[in-house]
């Protein structure tokens, strides 16, 4: 259970995939207008990282390393059209606001940075630790974040009005440029946090692969950074 | 079975597996996703028609654009029309359905599918606009004054999306006066 | 008219990284050098071209008449995945000059969420292969065009980066320029 603890910590907290990673921002960025929203779409991935790190930590020794990432790349690709066939047939309100977000799942860095970083070379019951850590993580920041800008951008939280009747919400917070304010002011919050703590000045991490984190499977092809 | 084939092979073995496996979910699951999106279309049909019991398709009354035209029946009896439209919207198409009894007027608008702005274009799809239309016979007209008789009040900051609803519940009417009048049913 | 109309707003109304959202990871990652960016940009027009049309042909031509749709996420990726290692074996041998400044980008396009994206929307609007053909080059256009300008903005906010408190160096001062970038290309909506 000690493990199990330092995993959910890891991924909640200390390294928190939206937070302090910052990777798999696109939907992030396009279903979090509100906190239903993005708590689906957290639930979503949560569910696609727990069968994939456990099939993956399950195949790591069968798999050669020349084919890792395309077979990656299909176990995760099925275990998402499993998710989409889910959706479809008993959440159909949710399948409708994720629209096209549910396939791009199969591309979300987070995914395929587990299953490279840890579920490869990690036991089943390490690896199945690890992607609840890390789905709920990433589950707690697509609603933390969906949360914000929906109160601020339409007065509600979870579809109930929690703003009194005389406030006049920002609009632009539920549109697409709201989206990037929101997790630019969010993200500097929690800088601000870890400077405090710290107490030292912390790399910003702006290359592709700095984003993908350690996991990144381009990791040490970019160009730039 | 030479050590070089065998990446190609475990990939193909992967690959194959997977693709069995939503082989099986997708037999498990298509008849679930057929029911949700039958029970979704019956559920929006009744609302926009409630007085009907059941609804028939329209068979040959294909008129250009719209999407399908339903006869709304008690028993056999015709209590009125379902007509599915598209409408340019500010954000692109927007979907209605329009229930029309048999004196022309409307009964109920659902908006199925749209993309327009939250908080401004969005509205459009709440209950305390749509409610507005019941009643009217057309031709429907925006106005950005206190609405009179076949007159609809724009939202504010959404005026093209109000038109554009407008526009389609227009249509939906012209529909229903044309199967009246040439008498496909 | 209607080709114009598809193009244009592939490109800028509903324009990939602003609206849409797809995409994001690259266009924070590879706008710090405008040099870097038109590369990224026009190898990212190059491989949303080709895999587009192939999953066009993939899914029309295998996966429907064969009733295995439910099959085309997979299918999709592995497309692409196959696309990309194919434009970057065949731009080796014949145009290696063109490799050497885009070669580096190919394998990043991969787990781009444009490409798998833009394959999806070609689906699901139910595009024919024309329309597909262009509303993919719109929508890579949109990308290049949207990273350019972005990389123009940041070359110029990196001279200025000592005044910048220090929570918001980096990504989260990219994030809030890309916000008001996206406002600025709201301004497109509602032209068509």
């Amino acid at each position: 259970m000690k493990a199990l603890q330092e995993r959910l910590w890891a991924g909640l907290i200390k390294e928190n995939p939206i937070f302090v990673q910052a990777i798999g921002m696109c939907p992030t960025l396009a279903v979090t207008s509100s906190a239903t929203n993005g708590f689906g779409m957290g639930l979503a991935v949560l569910a696609v990282l727990l069968c994939s790190n456990a099939v993956i930590s399950l195949l790591r020794r069968f798999i050669p390393d020349t084919v890792r990432i395309p077979s990656f790349i299909v176990v995760i690709a099925g275990f998402v059209t499993v998710v989409q066939f889910v959706t479809e047939a008993w959440t159909p309100a949710l399948n409708r606001s994720l629209g096209i977000f549910i396939p791009l799942i199969v591309v979300n860095c987070i995914i395929l940075g587990r299953a490279e970083a840890y579920a490869s070379k990690n036991g089943l019951l390490a690896s199945i630790f690890d992607a609840v850590g890390m789905g709920l993580g990433f589950t707690l920041a697509l609603t933390t974040l969906g949360g914000i800008r929906e109160i601020l951008g339409a007065g509600t939280l979870f579809g109930k009005v929690v703003l009194p009747a005389g406030a006049q919400p920002a609009l632009v917070l539920s549109m697409a440029p709201g989206a990037f304010i929101a997790l630019g002011i969010l993200l500097a919050l929690v800088r601000v946090v870890q400077l405090r703590r710290k107490g030292a000045v912390v790399a910003a991490g702006c290359g592709s692969c700095d984003l993908c984190g350690e996991g990144c499977p381009m990791a040490g092809k970019e160009a730039d950074a | 079975m030479g050590n070089a084939f065998r990446p190609a092979w475990v990939l193909l073995a992967v690959t194959a597996l997977t693709g069995l496996l939503l082989g099986f979910v997708q037999n498990i699951t298509a008849e679930p996703i057929r029911l949700t999106r039958e029970r979704e279309r019956a559920e929006a049909l009744r609302r926009a028609l409630p007085a009907a019991e059941t609804f028939r398709p329209l068979e040959g009354a294909a008129i250009p654009g719209t999407v399908s035209v339903e006869e709304a029946l008690v028993g056999e009896r015709l209590v009125g029309l379902c007509v599915t439209v598209d409408t340019a919207g500010y954000g692109g198409d927007v979907r209605l359905l329009v229930g029309i009894d048999n004196d022309g007027a409307v009964t109920g608008l659902e908006v199925l599918s749209h993309s327009e702005t939250p908080g401004l274009g969005a509205k459009a799809a709440e209950v305390a606009f749509r409610a507005r239309f019941s009643g009217m016979t057309g031709p429907v007209e925006v106005t950005k004054q206190e609405p009179r008789v076949n007159e609809i009040e724009a939202i504010s900051g959404a005026t093209i999306t109000t038109r554009a609803v407008a526009d389609g519940v227009n249509r939906a009417l012209e529909v229903f006066r044309q199967v009246k009048g040439g008498g496909v049913s | 008219m209607h080709w114009f109309e598809l193009f244009f707003g592939a490109m800028l109304v509903n324009n990939i990284v602003l609206a849409r959202f797809l995409g994001v990871c690259p266009f924070l990652g590879v706008s710090s050098r405008m040099g870097t960016a038109r590369g990224m940009g026009l190898a990212v027009i190059f491989v949303i071209t080709l895999a587009s049309s192939m999953t066009w042909l993939v899914y029309y031509g295998i996966l429907e008449p064969l009733g295995i749709t439910y099959l085309s996420t997979m299918a999709f990726i592995l497309v692409i995945a196959a696309v990309v290692q194919f434009v970057e074996i065949v731009m080796k041998k014949l145009w290696p000059a063109l490799y050497r400044s885009l070669g580096i980008f190919l394998p990043l396009i991969t787990t781009n969420c444009a490409v798998l994206g833009v394959a999806v929307l070609n689906v699901r609007e139910g595009f024919g292969f024309v329309e597909s053909l262009v509303h993919s080059v719109g929508t890579a256009s949109g990308f290049m065009l949207a990273l350019i300008l972005f990389a123009g903005l940041r070359e110029r906010m990196a001279e200025a980066a000592h005044d910048v408190p220090e929570a918001l160096r980096g990504l989260p001062l990219s994030l809030v320029t890309a916000g008001l970038m996206a406002l600025a290309f709201m301004g497109f909506q509602g032209i068509f």
